[in-house]
């Protein structure tokens, strides 16, 4: 429990630091790490991060959009770790590519009511998936592994021992 | 994993991610293409909804100017704020948007969402033009 709070708090500020940067944010490498490090944990971490941000910047229609895309990305990282192991200049490309994907995730929320909208919503927000893979790429191949090589320090701490 | 696959799975990556950024600088160059070989005028329709106060508008527009937003910055009865992403639009006829309860003004091209802000729409003939009040992010 102690872990989940630390690191949900930790992803959590995190977002709240880089939010004056438009699709700037270390909540995908993080989520990738403590997979990584965690495994399904994780996805309690990211439930407790989803309240956090819905308390923080109020629960619309995008918070829902949350509630699975954050534990996308976790599901996504447990089944691809047995292959990927610790290689992260490819985890760079996992994060890159759901940067990428990010939008499509929010249009889905829009596809029962209209999917003409959803389209277009996705397509106006492809530049901004651009300069959100571009920069998760960036910071997964920079702080990658020696964030992960830190977290496998914390992680007897945390545990208690 | 080799040290050519990874090479490989980066190169891919770094190939899709540069042709759709390809394609989103052409499309936005042939859009502002079409806007500027047209500066004759243009008659459109504008079109107001706002179900929560029960107003409905929709008139004939003849104007010379190129873009949406110019327009509505010429429009006495449109409230808008300059925003980094250009024109922000706030109201019609003292119809505001209402941030606390989610209300803002969405704005529709010929009846599909637009893609762009008012500053990147381009006025063309026998378009119609559709603020409506949402609610709801």
């Amino acid at each position: 429990m102690t872990r989940v709070a630390l690191f949900s708090a930790t992803l959590y500020v995190s977002q709240v630091v880089l939010s004056f940067l438009p699709n700037v944010e270390l909540v995908t490498l993080l989520i990738i790490l403590y997979t990584l490090a965690f495994g399904k944990e994780t996805l309690l971490i990211v439930t407790v991060f989803n309240l956090f941000e819905g308390m923080q910047w109020g629960f619309g229609l995008w918070w829902f959009s949350y509630l699975y895309t954050w534990p996308v990305l976790c599901l996504a990282v447990l089944l691809l770790r047995k292959f990927i192991k610790e290689e992260f200049t490819v985890w760079a490309v996992v994060a890159g590519a759901f940067g990428l994907l990010f939008g499509s995730f929010f249009a889905i929320v829009y596809l029962p009511v209209d999917p003409a909208y959803a389209l277009t919503y996705w397509l106006s927000g492809l530049p901004w998936d651009l300069w959100h893979a571009v920069w998760n790429f960036v910071l997964m191949v920079a702080l990658g592994k020696p964030l992960f090589h830190l977290l496998k320090k914390v992680k007897p701490i945390a545990n208690g021992y | 994993m080799t040290k050519k696959q990874k090479l490989t799975l980066v190169t891919g990556f770094v190939v899709i991610v540069a042709i759709i950024a390809c394609l989103v600088v052409f499309f936005n160059n042939k859009k502002a293409a079409e806007v500027t070989e047209g500066t004759s005028t243009k008659e459109f329709q504008v079109e107001i909804i706002s179900e929560r106060d029960d107003f409905y508008q929709i008139e004939p527009i003849s104007s010379d100017l190129d873009y949406l937003g110019e327009y509505l910055r010429s429009m006495p009865d449109c409230q808008w704020s300059e925003s980094e992403y250009g024109l922000y639009i706030t109201g019609f006829y003292g119809y505001e948007e209402d941030i606390d309860q989610e209300y803002w003004w969405c704005v529709y091209i010929n009846d599909t969402s637009a893609t762009f802000g008012a500053d990147e729409i381009p006025l063309q003939d026998g378009d119609k033009y559709t603020f409506t009040l949402m609610q709801g992010w």
